[in-house]
């Protein structure tokens, strides 16, 4: 099945190369590039998945996540951490995130866990 | 009034001053917009080329040789921004998608390139290709590494035993643990968390390393062995807890936080007690231990100093009272 | 008058050629400063393709850093300066606050927020700390690494001090809470000390101005020229000072300044020398100057390392009234603590500190002042009642301010070479016009303010620590030299 995902990471690389591989599958993506304008978007809601990175100027995309909780945004939430940040990962889940995925990361992979999420 | 200066020195001076500020405005001219047109240049090539990139990552095995075509076609400007634009790229993934982008880089001429820079007389070149030989892992960049691994320049044995964390063969192990030795000029965190990136497979040459004479050694594999889980390293850090040298004792309790084990609470009692920064060390693991096992070491640190005391997470004295 | 231009006369025939020598040897030693640094960049930009930071930035092996904020009346800011702290890219990082004393909810704010428990733990006492310790504080387990201090108000070092005793990580880092700091910072700032952990003992990076860029979550988004042309000259001084100067000192082995904005030390060492000097007016150089020293009478195999990244950001004074206040306070504490250390002076023990670096700032950084303004009036006075020959009064304005300007110059020449942060082409004009600007009145003001920082040293009102030590703007660190230097002194 495919879903409407938003892909949120400061990294154009990133943002990229998650985007080429979602749409691949035949899912509809979209990209922003901060966390302030992830929020802006994560509220206008409509996503069925959303894949966050945590290391962003600004809002981090734990700050995002926890916002998008607070105003009662249930979307399920992919975090991208960096390899050995586990303390990303508590906060993340203490966030309310469902899974994570450490950078360097395997597109495919990454697809799995969408697909997962999207259930 | 006498003069004091001949008015021709001063004109002479003030020429000189001003040829020097117009060359120095006329290099910040010709430095920034140098710059900018190449700046404009890469964007038009990305433009072109990067879809071309990522639509590689995703290729089916069937696709890819065609376009790999389509890139050998490219002409050599072409092929140098794809070949930046993979190197960057490939920091970010693994897998499969990784795995493709060294085929594309093989195929815009890459390795080749590499693989000579690995025997350039520049340090600096020979730096730059251990870390290219590290993240596209051409045929061969196993056996290079391990000679860059041992190059006369420590900066190019640096960045050598960095990237071969990424291969888990037993002699790119060897290496790695081998760059921890004191003298190695090798900075002790980059060869310990090669090592770390080795992960399992690095595992039971740690367990050695925690035996050897080097102290540099013996400290590097006391720090990574509680984060590796080296299985049976318990008794080997218990041993290290009282090494001859303090660094090793720190990087030995320090695992124990994460490797604990029973027989450590009495060395660590003790160095608890003899206080300064290995107390702290030592009141830290202890407090890390499972509560069932660490009760009557916490009562030893009663007498401990303040500062121990509190790393062990004790409350204050007046408190108690 | 007849009298007066005699005396004059005899005066220039006497001074013109010393001060013409001074000018020259001052500009040109900032010239090869400059150059020193410059080396330092080619070799640092050539090696950006295998640094391998983010190799590091995840190594559970890297060195635990405790970061210090001492924080008085920052109600404002505190949430968001703790949450970006708490968020920077490090592997193993706690933060310490210590709410000096504020008057404002600075404490409550951060009980609320994050949750805060008394945190009964044992403390250490191995520091000397002044102000009344009223409770310490914590997150609950598990969540984030954080302390609050909270105490009676004793000033900016007291406080550090009092954190200092806390702190329980191998390096310290002290900041500002109004600081803006960039996500590596942390990474940037402990390389030398993992490249080099057995010697290296304090490193301290870059420090740039803010003014006039977008901000948002306690993080640059957007960096912009500043608007005024006062901050703007600011921006230029920066960086020949900062960015060059310290590149090139640190290069000799003879870095004495580390700005307190953004300065990082083993803290077994910081233990070990009692932390900073409470009741000096510029405790950062003090400190640094202690650990020199120490790293020397102990004959010590130790450095201190200055590196080329931007780690932390400043507002920078946009009035004059703020900047004279801070130029005071800069050249009173470069004093204080020149004096302090005038044993280190000339002495070949310390070696390039004391033989290179101290004579420098001696020179060229506390006497500059009187030296340009001294001139200026004999000069004026004597072009006046016609007792100066015109020739030599405008030779000496080229090698003291015409130099000058050409070594600043020199300064953004190399700036545009390496790390060129301001991009558009009316930045490059904003940044020449600030140069120009710089020796037209800028120059000369500053030289007054800091002859009025040094006389009130002199004078030995005593300064008054606790709440008066954090009045104006905090943070910033600044300073020049070169002829007709500006001070340079840190926050």
């Amino acid at each position: 099945m495919s879903g409407r995902i938003l892909v949120v990471d400061d990294d154009r690389d990133i943002r990229d190369l998650v985007a080429i591989k979602l749409e691949s599958a035949g899912h509809d993506v979209v990209t922003r590039a901060d966390g302030a304008q992830a929020l802006e978007a994560g509220m206008e809601g409509g996503w069925d998945v959303i894949v966050l990175d945590v290391m962003m100027p600004g809002m981090s995309g734990i700050d995002v996540l926890r916002a998008l909780r607070d105003r009662g945004v249930e979307t399920p939430v992919i975090l991208l951490t960096a390899r050995g940040q586990e303390k990303d990962i508590e906060a993340g889940f203490a966030a309310g995130a469902d899974h994570y995925v450490t950078k360097p990361f395997s597109p495919r992979a990454l697809l799995a866990r969408v697909t997962a999420a999207l259930g | 009034m006498n003069p004091l200066v001949a008015p021709e020195l001063l004109w002479a001076l003030l020429i000189a001053a001003l040829l020097v500020t117009l060359g120095m405005l006329g290099t910040l001219v010709v430095q920034r917009s140098s710059r900018r047109a190449r700046e404009r240049r890469r964007r038009e090539l990305d433009g072109r080329l990067r879809r071309l990139v990522l639509e590689a990552t995703i290729a089916d095995d069937d696709e890819l040789p065609a376009l790999l075509d389509r890139m050998r076609a490219l002409d050599r400007g072409e092929h140098a921004h794809i070949g930046r634009t993979v190197f960057m790229m490939l920091q970010d993934v693994t897998g499969e998608a990784a795995d493709r982008l060294r085929a594309v880089a093989a195929a815009v001429g890459l390795a080749p390139l590499v693989l000579d820079a690995a025997r350039h007389r520049s340090a600096v070149r020979r730096a730059d290709a251990a870390e290219a030989l590290g993240r596209l892992a051409p045929e061969g960049a196993l056996e290079l590494l391990l000679e860059l691994a041992d190059d006369r320049e420590p900066e190019v044995r640096t960045v050598a035993v960095r990237a071969l964390g990424s291969f888990e063969d037993p002699i790119a192990v060897d290496a790695v643990t081998r760059a921890l030795a004191t003298e190695s000029g090798v900075p002790s965190t980059v060869a310990a968390t090669a090592l770390l990136q080795q992960g399992s497979a690095a595992s039971e040459r740690v367990r050695q390393a925690l035996r050897d004479p080097d102290a540099g050694i013996r400290r590097g594999a006391a720090r990574v062995a509680g984060l590796l889980q080296v299985p049976g390293a318990g008794e080997e850090l218990v041993r290290l807890v009282q090494d001859e040298h303090e660094s090793v004792r720190l990087a030995a309790m320090r695992s124990l936080e994460r490797l604990p084990v029973r027989d450590a609470l009495g060395p660590l009692v003790e160095q608890a007690l003899a206080g300064g920064t290995r107390g702290e060390a030592a009141a830290r693991t202890i407090a890390a231990m499972p509560s069932a096992w660490r009760g009557e070491a916490l009562r030893a640190l009663d007498r401990a100093e303040p500062g121990v005391r509190r790393a062990a997470g004790l409350p204050r004295r007046e408190a108690l009272a | 008058m007849s009298w007066l231009h005699d005396a004059l006369e005899a005066i220039f025939a006497v001074l013109a050629w010393p001060s013409a020598v001074y000018f020259i040897v001052a500009n040109t030693s900032m010239l090869v400063l400059i150059l020193v640094a410059s080396r330092h960049f080619a070799r640092y930009l050539r090696r950006s393709e295998h640094r391998g930071e983010d190799a590091m930035a995840g190594s559970p092996v890297s060195l635990g850093v405790t970061v210090i904020v001492p924080a008085y009346n920052e109600g404002a800011v505190i949430l968001t300066s703790v949450r970006s702290m708490l968020d920077l890219r490090y592997p193993d990082h706690e933060v310490i606050v210590v709410n000096d004393g504020s008057a404002d909810e600075t404490m409550q704010l951060l009980k609320q927020e994050f949750a805060l428990v008394e945190d009964d733990r044992d403390l250490p006492g191995r520091i000397p700390v002044r102000g009344r310790l009223r409770g310490v504080w914590r997150a609950p387990e598990g969540a984030v690494p954080l302390v609050v201090v909270d105490k009676e108000n004793s000033g900016r070092s007291d406080s550090v001090n009092a954190a200092l005793d806390l702190a329980s990580k191998e390096l310290v880092v002290m900041v500002d809470a109004d600081s803006i700091l960039e996500p590596d910072a942390l990474l940037s700032v402990s390389k030398p000390f993992a490249d080099d952990p057995d010697r290296v003992v304090a490193t301290g990076g870059v420090v740039r101005i803010v003014n006039n860029s977008r901000v948002l979550g306690g993080r640059i988004v957007e960096l912009r020229m500043p608007k005024q042309l006062i901050t703007r000259i600011q921006v230029v001084e920066y960086l020949r000072a900062f960015l060059l100067g310290r590149t090139a000192w640190s290069d000799l082995n003879a870095l004495i300044l580390i700005s307190g904005a953004f300065g990082m030390f083993r803290r077994d060492v910081l233990v070990e020398l009692g932390g900073l000097d409470p009741d000096s007016i510029g405790e950062d150089f003090e400190l640094v100057m202690r650990i020199q020293r120490w790293i020397r009478d102990g004959h010590r195999d130790a450095r201190v390392r200055f590196v080329a990244e931007p780690v932390s950001w400043t507002e920078a004074p946009s009035t004059l009234k703020v900047l004279a206040r801070q130029r005071r306070r800069w050249h009173r504490g470069l004093w204080e603590v020149l004096w302090k250390f005038r044993g280190m002076l000339l002495h070949p023990r310390y070696g390039r500190v004391g033989m290179l670096a101290l004579p420098y700032y001696w020179l060229f950084e506390l006497l500059a002042p009187l030296i340009e303004l001294v001139g200026i009036v004999i000069v004026v006075l004597g072009l006046l009642v016609g007792a100066v020959d015109p020739v030599a009064a405008l030779l000496l304005l080229l090698v003291s301010y015409g130099y000058g300007t050409i070594v600043t110059l020199a300064a953004v020449v190399v700036e545009e070479a390496s790390f060129h942060r301001y991009e558009r082409w009316r930045d490059l004009a904003a940044v020449l016009w600030a140069v120009l600007a710089e020796s037209l009145g800028y120059r000369q003001l500053t030289a007054i303010w800091r002859i009025q920082g040094w006389w009130a040293a002199l004078t030995g009102r005593k300064q008054v620590w606790g709440e008066m030590t954090r009045t104006g703007f905090a943070g910033a660190s600044a300073s020049g030299s070169s002829g007709p230097g500006q001070a340079e002194r840190g926050d």
